[in-house]
């Protein structure tokens, strides 16, 4: 068992949601030493079987991008944007784009966006601009691994995404149950529903759950018109016109001050940074959809169940987040059959 | 005078658009009245009386922002929700020794107009299917305890699969009966560039077959009831699973919202259909690394007999139910 500091709060434990993409940051800067524990716990790589859940995958993931090997990597609920470990995933389509790209950008060309700044300079190897993007960032990671295997839930709140772009409280209230037990009323408040969504459509934009910098925020300046100071921002025509002509590398759309994304000298804890903080994902994670194409398994089918120990008011029968620890071995143990015979563990 | 008059044009028009934003505008934050007619009747077509019909339509973004729809079918099956809503309408109808079933609206502030504060198109008429209950619990089902994903014994080769026992033909496994034949192939490059296929076939058995129906979301039971005996079978599938150098996807197989109905074991005589066996396999049914992935499903050893009400809402909601009543009451008796 390999655990990390990957709970960041200075609220209290009752509010560590808030702060997601902190976690993402120290989950980055933790991968080295898993490569490190792995790599003298288990001198033979075929032999490492790697199974982690949620962000654990992003410290998994980014142990093997930095050269770990492993005989069988088992990711589970995996809080990891798609497009990491396959770029054509990021803004794939149509319905893509209305989930995590805000309205006020769709005008704006996909190469002015935050997102794909890494773009202009991932030609470079010596600018660390280039390496500020989600597409890829991840797939030399998962090609040291003998096979990946995904336990993915389509019922996973943490990853339900709403058709567009959610606001803070979009899928956190539902309407109340009666219930025969005290309170007598159910309120089905559900904060943690959406927040993968959240936290990567919130970045630059949203000081709850979000960040304030990067992300979808514009890079805004003032100027004199008359007497008054107006705000000012490129406009969509502009940007694209930029886009179109290659100055945008002078010129970003996007709020960067006081972020490192436009520093080609930035360091490898300013990129982790960067990604985690500023750099927004455009696609569903790993852990809410069949991402891989081969091996991907979701939990939330009949499959891997054997009857269920919940009715939730909201949520009926569904496989939440973390619910192959937290629903009883007597329900889930079709799951864990699997896990030691893909394993060859027994 | 041309200007005068096309400027008033341009004015009565702009009144009116604005007006019409602001109704829908008013109505999406504080609500319109909204009507829409239920008709609740079985897989016959025949109307379900006193049906429970229990929801809310939404009223806001808050707690309690909603207007209870609650009260039963009338003797048509007919039940009329009206209510102020902003945007979404839900319920559930039940009724003892049925599936429940859900009515679901939403976005409906987004697709509906609004016209002198009432939702337009105004009394919708919908029909909803409430599925008998049978429980006929007598339907064979793949055993967990042994197998949620087969491993694939051969490749490049046909493979006879017992869809009563689920599981391979001996010698590769318990089956008996070659209810349906696969072949698979593989070729994997990397974790990102590969190429499974599974071919499936009914061929052995004459007038056997499958065809292919899209679950029943809305329903407790995702399946029909009845096999539909005389649907067209089609005796051969193909699914392949691959992504190319390319990054191109070709994912092709019965996914998780859809399930093949299927006969086979068929007994002919006279070049006629005699005898068949029928079930289920729910979605996704795919091949995967290194085995073949099976949702659910269901077989019924009665011959003939097209009942497939089977899976896994009844199994784990009536049936373990069925079994703790048992053991409590074997409890009882113990303790008396």
């Amino acid at each position: 068992m390999f655990t990390w500091s990957g709970d960041y709060n200075w609220l209290g434990d009752a509010f560590n949601g808030l702060h997601y993409q902190q976690d993402v940051y120290q989950a980055l800067k933790t991968g080295a030493a898993l490569k490190a524990f792995m790599e003298s716990a288990q001198p033979t790589s075929a032999k490492r079987i790697l199974m982690s859940q949620s962000l654990g995958n992003m410290v998994a993931c980014e142990a093997m991008r930095q050269g770990l090997s492993v005989g069988k990597y088992f990711m589970f609920n995996a809080a990891v944007a798609s497009e990491a470990v396959d770029g054509t995933l990021q803004n794939a389509n149509a319905a893509v784009k209305s989930k995590y790209v805000p309205s006020d950008w769709s005008d704006y060309d996909s190469q002015s966006w935050a997102a794909n700044w890494h773009k202009w300079f991932n030609n470079d190897a010596t600018d660390s601009r280039g390496k500020m993007g989600w597409p890829n960032y991840f797939s030399t990671a998962l090609a040291r691994a003998g096979t990946v295997y995904n336990y993915y839930s389509t019922g996973d709140p943490i990853f339900l995404e709403s058709d567009t772009v959610p606001g803070v409280t979009t899928g956190v209230f539902h309407w109340p149950t009666l219930s025969l037990s005290w309170p007598f009323i159910d309120f089905n408040i559900t904060a943690e529903e959406g927040s993968w969504q959240k936290q990567e459509t919130h970045k630059g934009v949203e000081p709850i759950a979000g960040t304030l910098l990067g992300g979808w925020g514009f890079n805004c300046w003032y100027e004199t018109v008359g007497d008054e100071p107006v705000q000012m921002y490129y406009t969509a025509t502009q940007a694209n016109a930029m886009v179109a002509n290659g100055s945008i590398t002078n010129s970003p759309v996007f709020s960067y001050g006081g972020t490192q994304l436009n520093n080609r000298n930035a360091s490898q804890d300013d990129i982790w940074l960067s990604l985690a903080k500023y750099v927004p994902a455009i696609s569903s994670p790993i852990g809410g959809m069949a991402a891989l194409g081969l091996e991907d398994h979701n939990l939330n089918g009949t499959s891997y169940r054997d009857g269920w120990g919940r009715q939730d008011n909201v949520y009926n029968q569904n496989w939440l987040h973390s619910d192959m620890k937290d629903m009883a071995f007597f329900y889930v143990y079709p799951l864990h059959n699997e896990l030691v015979q893909k394993g060859m563990m027994k | 005078m041309k200007v005068i008059v096309t400027h008033c044009f341009i004015v009565t028009f702009a009144l009116c658009a604005s007006a019409q934003d602001l109704a829908l505008y008013r109505a999406r934050e504080h609500g319109a009245l909204a009507r829409e007619c239920l008709r609740v009747v079985d897989q016959d077509g025949l109307p379900v009386a006193d049906a429970k019909v229990w929801g809310g339509l939404q009223t806001g973004g808050n707690l309690r922002d909603f207007t209870p729809i609650s009260g039963v079918t009338d003797t048509n099956g007919e039940y009329v929700i009206q209510g102020k809503c902003t945007n979404r309408i839900r319920c559930d109808i039940t009724k003892a020794g049925y599936y429940r079933s859900e009515f679901l609206l939403t976005n409906y502030g987004y697709s509906h107009e609004v016209k002198a504060g009432k939702w337009q198109p105004h009394g919708d008429k919908h029909t909803i299917v409430l599925k008998k209950r049978v429980d006929n619990g007598k339907l064979a089902v793949p055993d967990k305890r042994k197998h949620i994903s087969w491993g694939i014994p051969l490749y490049d080769k046909w493979l006879g699969f017992d869809l009563e026992k689920f599981d391979w033909c001996k010698p590769h496994g318990i089956g008996n009966h070659e209810d349906v034949l696969l072949y698979f192939t593989r070729s994997k490059k990397s974790n990102s560039v590969f190429r499974f296929t599974m071919d499936v076939s009914f061929t052995n058995n004459l007038f056997a077959g499958a065809y292919v129906m899209k679950k029943d979301l809305s329903s407790d039971l995702k399946t029909l009831s009845l096999a539909n005996t005389n649907e067209t079978f089609q005796s051969e599938f193909h699914y392949v699973r691959e992504r190319n150098e390319d990054g191109k996807r070709t994912m092709i197989w019965l996914n998780e919202n859809e399930y093949l109905v299927f006969r086979t074991r068929t007994t002919v005589e006279d070049g006629k259909l005699n005898y068949a066996h029928y079930g289920c396999i729910q979605g996704q049914w795919s091949p995967d690394l290194d085995s073949m992935d099976l949702e659910d499903g269901c077989f019924n050893p009665a011959p003939n007999d097209a009942s497939i009400e089977d899976g896994f809402y009844l199994r784990n909601t009536v049936r373990d139910y069925a079994e703790h009543e048992k053991n409590m009451g074997q409890l009882k008796g113990q303790n008396q």
